[in-house]
């Protein structure tokens, strides 16, 4: 299994380059189809409510909505642009498609066609509109979200994979979507969180990964639940990872809560690039 | 234990390792009434013993039976499991979970069916009926779409069924036709360097499980690719909402992804 489809949300800011170098990078890799999708938006509604138009003058009225139709045009190309450079630098190719961006109906549509989407902690649409979190596309989209920290230098294939293991089905979920990243990966460590001292896995997640081939280091955390959080900033600083495998839950927030907001904290603000599936 | 021929011969064409999991049957307590108080000591005794040698005696007979199949081709083990649970936890640990449809035979006061398994498990499920006699699994691969959150993950775990297959067909039964997504899946199927075939059928939704059985039968599939939903009554009707209906009369084997 690779991945053969991969999309990018593509916005006009420049924290948008550093996610296109890396997604460039992993479709150069994997022999993926690259496809840069911009969230256009229509009028800024929030501007200007549909009430306080009917009061001014026709022409204002056109000339503003012109004008805003030219400045998201005008991002879109910027957009446009930023990937690519970054597909240029590499002698890679690319597809580019301008979607609807105000619901998040069209994202989702595209992500569940694609075999990995790759996106920013908060999906901004053009010029500032509206504001999805990667965290509601990654639950609806059916398949492994890459979500990429906008500080920071994320470049090539990740060489250090740290993989959050819980006995769910999300974390099984994320392990089996996480398999083109862990066959390319130098290291893979996979890391129980886990108060009451027990592994739970009683080796058969070391087989597992042994009969994929795959070489893997189980680290057991005594830490309480509350922290996992920390004790996973804590790993992937101290194992110098550069991708973070973990399963989203999705059910609800008082469950997320007692499991301690893992998902919640770290998607809000990921250290490194973070693989999450639900 | 007639599911096991054609599953063996499945994993060879994956290259995949197979492990057989027996799970033992609980001593059936609420069989006996008031939990087998009114037994004397002596009595309860002897119905464990009983009940736990018959048990050995069903799993020495299906290890035999699966190691003798799975011989032919590669190598296999063989577990067994005391609860249901850990059963879920070995299926987590699995690339793909292998039941027969309905509950899972196995008794005792927690019972888990197929669909149950097919939630918890956080994998695709293949659910192989027991009439299957000597037809393949998996060589014409028919694969559900509706453009669901289910179904889009029914198909990404599809993929090495898809590339292992002679043949691929996507069955898309919608209310309306959407040529547009029709092209966008050739198009992404054309990626994949596969020859596959795409059956658009507008449907009512409800009309939906007939088509696609139907299509089962006209196409000669013998692997349908569905999505299945955890929330039955409010998608049920939608097309991989149907996975209910095949779950317990599955018309062909049923590879399932929640």
């Amino acid at each position: 299994m690779s991945f053969r489809d991969i999309i990018l949300q593509v916005d006009e800011t420049d924290a948008a380059s550093g996610r296109c170098a890396l997604a460039v990078d992993l479709a150069t890799q994997w022999g993926a189809t690259l496809t840069g999708v911009f969230l256009r938006s229509h009028f800024t509604y929030d501007l200007f409510a549909a009430e306080g138009l009917a009061y001014l003058p026709k022409h204002e009225i056109e000339a503003a909505l012109t004008e805003s139709a030219a400045a998201v045009k005008l991002a879109a190309d910027v957009a446009e642009q930023t990937l690519r450079i970054a597909a240029e630098r590499a002698g890679a190719s690319f597809e580019w498609r301008i979607i609807d961006g105000n619901s998040d109906a069209a994202l989702i549509a595209a992500a569940r066609r694609a075999d990995l989407s790759i996106l920013p902690p908060r999906i901004e649409t053009s010029r500032g509109g509206r504001c999805v979190s990667a965290t509601t596309l990654a639950l609806a989209s059916g398949g492994p979200t890459l979500i990429v920290p906008e500080e920071g230098e994320w470049r090539g294939m990740p060489k250090r994979v740290l993989i959050a293991w819980k006995n769910t089905r999300e974390s099984a979920r994320a392990l089996h979507d996480a398999w083109p990243f862990l066959d390319a990966a130098e290291e893979v460590t996979v890391i129980v969180v886990s108060p009451s001292g027990m592994s739970g896995t009683d080796g058969f997640l070391e087989r597992h990964m042994e009969r994929h081939g795959r070489k893997t280091q189980v680290i057991v955390d005594h830490s309480d639940d509350v922290s996992v959080g920390k004790v996973l900033r804590r790993q992937i600083k101290a194992l110098n990872a550069d991708l973070l495998v973990m399963g989203l839950y999705g059910r609800s927030r008082l469950r997320e809560m007692i499991l301690g907001g893992v998902s919640r904290e770290l998607l809000g603000e990921p250290p490194v690039p973070l693989l999450a599936s639900h | 234990m007639r599911r096991v021929h054609p599953v063996i011969d499945l994993a060879g064409r994956l290259g995949a390792s197979v492990t057989g999991a027996f799970l033992r049957p609980m001593f059936p307590l609420t069989d006996y009434a008031a939990g087998g108080a009114w037994m004397s000591q002596g009595q309860l005794q002897e119905a464990v013993e009983a009940h736990a040698m018959v048990v050995d005696h069903a799993e020495a007979q299906a290890r035999q039976a699966f190691l003798a199949a799975a011989q032919l081709h590669l190598a296999a083990d063989w577990i067994v499991l005391d609860t249901v649970q850990q059963l879920i936890e070995r299926a987590r640990l699995s690339d793909l979970t292998i039941v027969p449809p309905g509950p899972l035979p196995e008794g005792g006061e927690v019972t888990i069916s197929a669909g149950q398994l097919g939630l918890a498990c956080g994998g695709p499920l293949l659910v192989v009926p027991d009439h299957l006699g000597e037809t393949s699994i998996g060589r014409r691969v028919l694969v559900c779409w509706n453009g669901s959150r289910e179904s889009a993950r029914a198909w990404r775990d599809a993929w090495p069924f898809v590339m292992a297959a002679d043949h691929v067909a996507v069955a898309a039964v919608r209310p309306r036709p959407d040529f547009d997504d029709d092209a966008t899946l050739r198009f992404r199927l054309s990626r994949w360097d596969r020859e596959v075939d795409v059956l658009s059928e507008p449907a009512a939704d409800e009309l939906a499980p007939d088509v696609l059985r139907r299509k089962v039968l006209d196409w000669g599939s013998d692997l349908l690719v569905m999505g299945l939903y955890g929330r039955p009554r409010i998608s049920e009707q939608v097309l991989g909402g149907v996975s209910q209906e095949f779950l317990t009369d599955p018309p062909c084997p049923l590879l399932i992804s929640h």
